[in-house]
């Protein structure tokens, strides 16, 4: 009975609480297949549930180093469980056998970056999985290790903590998110630099002649060549090519054609636009406006009024 | 004796000169629709938000026989119907039409019906809802079909609308469930370019074929030397007055215009031969509907 109670006093310090998961927690099992765990180390996010599973023929149990964590003799064949509430590292080792030790790394938060490789202002999804039951996560970014600032809005997790956040990438950043717990630890995806894209028109006699050059120059990357409608007052999507090793791509288009040329550079087809050239007129070869951007003499007011 | 049978052809007289029985496929289906798709107003360089601009509703549009696949004819996508205005239903004086209607309405789960303006036809192909009076065709429930028989006759020739005179009729026509019928008379020959303009209010923006403001309402092409016709009309609850810059036409009297008006339903055509090349305005000269969108451009090349 004293035992017990010094037990229970001990996982209240460490902040471990025994009894059943929450039904949304991950379970991680740590074997005890003979007279080792395996796996060694395992790596969990507060409030998932440890079972420790003894499938020797012999007697074993685990207590954490410093004898504050001990589950008492976990039989053959019979497992032990617990669900972790603090961020931590823990040793633990099997009493009986003091040889055996293992590790247990209890995280705040996990956090991945998909893809591992993109160009600064490309989208960079972020998910992991934060404590079960967290209503909240924040997403941070350090550039060139300098101090963690918010990356974007919160997320709300899943019921099971697990969550996804989508941010524009940017270069020489790392990521990591913020939950009641703790921070995770960091990722950094490979961002290169942002692209400089430009645009030149040159008149023949029969065709336009339109260049895309890029800085720097991202080989495989869609550059879209976009025509502004003079009758439906919008940009429309004309030509697509794939940039070569030089990272340039060339149109041709009719003489006929006189109207404004731009181009937007994305991964893929329907992949967001990464970078976009200035305006360019076909008419002249020189940079232009944006017609989109043309408003009515003496209107200064912002636009942004809904209804008409 | 019985007279001989060409004797008996003879007396129901001679079948009209190339009058025909034609077969149009036509559903209510839902779609979402957005009537700013360029998001701004070019000329007061308002801009707007897809999400203020874009709703479901249901519109009338063509099918293939059996409702098989949806349709738009080459001439209705010239004309700037068959997607939110309903298909542009062709006919001459003396044919009949059968409207196979279907009503695939699974946004709202509404009845719905059409009701044509113009042409003959029997109380059960009328398309309304009447207690005690109407059949089947005036209310045609989610999922169901009715075949309403029309004749183009004397004096239908013209441009006429259709629309839903079901019991949701009001909700219907406001959401954009109207087209227009193109009759044209005997002997008569069709133009080279023929354009639909339907006025009518949409969520709170002055549309033309559910379009609003220059570059998202219909641009009509045409060809100078080239013969065009505009059919006009007006659903909704209020007038409208349809004006084209640089071009005049000439009443049945004779005399000219450029501007002239129509309420609710109302509907009418007008022609000339085309000499005006450049990009002209079309629009409701009503300056309030103009504002809020009822305005288009023309493009007549050389």
């Amino acid at each position: 009975m004293i035992r017990r109670r010094v037990l229970l006093t001990a996982f209240a310090l460490l902040g471990w609480v025994g009894g059943p998961a929450s039904a949304s927690a991950e379970t991680s099992t740590i074997r005890m297949p003979g007279k080792f765990f395996d796996p060694p180390r395992t790596t969990v996010v507060a409030t998932d549930l440890v079972v420790f599973r003894n499938n020797d023929l012999v007697t074993h149990d685990v207590r954490i180093g410093g004898g504050v964590f001990d589950s008492g003799p976990i039989v053959r064949f019979s497992s032990w469980s617990q669900r972790v509430d603090q961020p931590g590292g823990y040793p633990f080792v099997c009493t009986l056998h003091p040889f055996m030790t293992g590790n247990l790394d209890v995280l705040a938060a996990t956090v991945a970056a998909e893809p591992d490789s993109v160009l600064a202002g490309e989208p960079l999804t972020l998910s992991g999985r934060a404590p079960a039951g967290t209503t909240n996560v924040g997403v941070e970014q350090s550039v060139s290790g300098e101090a963690w600032t918010m990356a974007g809005p919160g997320v709300a997790p899943a019921p099971d903590g697990s969550f996804e956040a989508i941010v524009a990438a940017v270069e020489g950043a790392s990521y990591r998110v913020t939950t009641p717990a703790g921070a995770s630890r960091p990722v950094a995806p490979h961002v290169q630099a942002g692209v400089d894209v430009h645009l030149v028109a040159e008149r023949k006699r029969r065709h336009t002649s339109v260049r895309v050059r890029t800085m720097p120059a991202p080989k495989g990357i869609t550059a879209t060549l976009e025509l502004y409608s003079r009758w439906h007052f919008r940009w429309r999507s004309q030509r697509r090519a794939k940039l070569d090793a030089r990272g340039g791509a060339a149109f041709r288009l009719p003489a006929s054609r006189r109207t404004f040329a731009r181009v937007a550079l994305s991964r893929g087809r329907h992949g967001p636009v990464i970078a976009r050239s200035g305006v360019v007129s076909l008419r002249t070869g020189r940079a232009a406006v944006d017609p989109d951007t043309i408003r009515p003499p003496g209107d200064h007011h912002d636009g942004h009024d809904g209804h008409g | 004796m019985l007279p001989a049978l060409p004797a008996v052809l003879a007396l129901l007289g001679p079948p009209a000169a190339g009058a025909a029985t034609r077969d149009v496929w036509v559903a209510a289906t839902p779609t979402t629709w957005n009537a700013v798709p360029n998001a701004r107003d070019a000329l007061h360089g308002t801009r707007f938000d897809p999400a203020a601009t874009t709703f479901p509703t249901v519109v009338y549009r063509r099918y293939t026989r059996g409702w098989k696949q949806p349709l738009r004819l080459a001439y209705e996508a010239d004309a700037g119907a068959g997607r939110f205005t309903g298909p542009l239903i062709r006919a001459r004086v003396g044919d009949k039409l059968r409207i196979h209607f279907k009503n695939l309405d699974t946004l709202n789960r509404r009845a719905h019906s059409m009701h044509f303006h113009g042409v003959e036809y029997k109380p059960s192909s009328d398309g309304i809802w009447l207690p005690l009076f109407s059949g089947r065709g005036g209310e045609v429930k989610p999922g169901q079909s009715f075949t309403y028989r029309l004749t183009a006759g004397r004096g239908s020739a013209g441009f006429w609308p259709y629309h839903d005179h079901s019991t949701s009729m009001d909700e219907s026509i406001a959401g954009g469930l109207y087209g227009g019928l193109s009759i044209a008379d005997r002997g008569e020959q069709r133009t080279d370019r023929e354009f639909v303009v339907t006025f009518a209010a949409w969520h709170g923006f002055q549309t033309i074929n559910g379009r609003a403001f220059v570059g998202n309402t219909p641009v009509f092409e045409s060809r100078v030397g080239e013969s065009v016709q505009f059919n006009v009309m007006a659903m909704g609850d209020e007038f409208h007055t349809f004006h084209v810059h640089g071009h005049r036409w000439r009443t049945d009297g004779g005399t000219p215009e450029d501007t002239r008006g129509l309420g609710p339903a109302e509907s009418f055509r007008v022609r000339w031969r085309e000499d005006a090349p450049g990009t002209w305005l079309y629009h409701c000269h009503v300056e309030t509907h103009m504002e809020q969108g009822m305005i288009g451009l023309y493009k007549v090349k050389r």
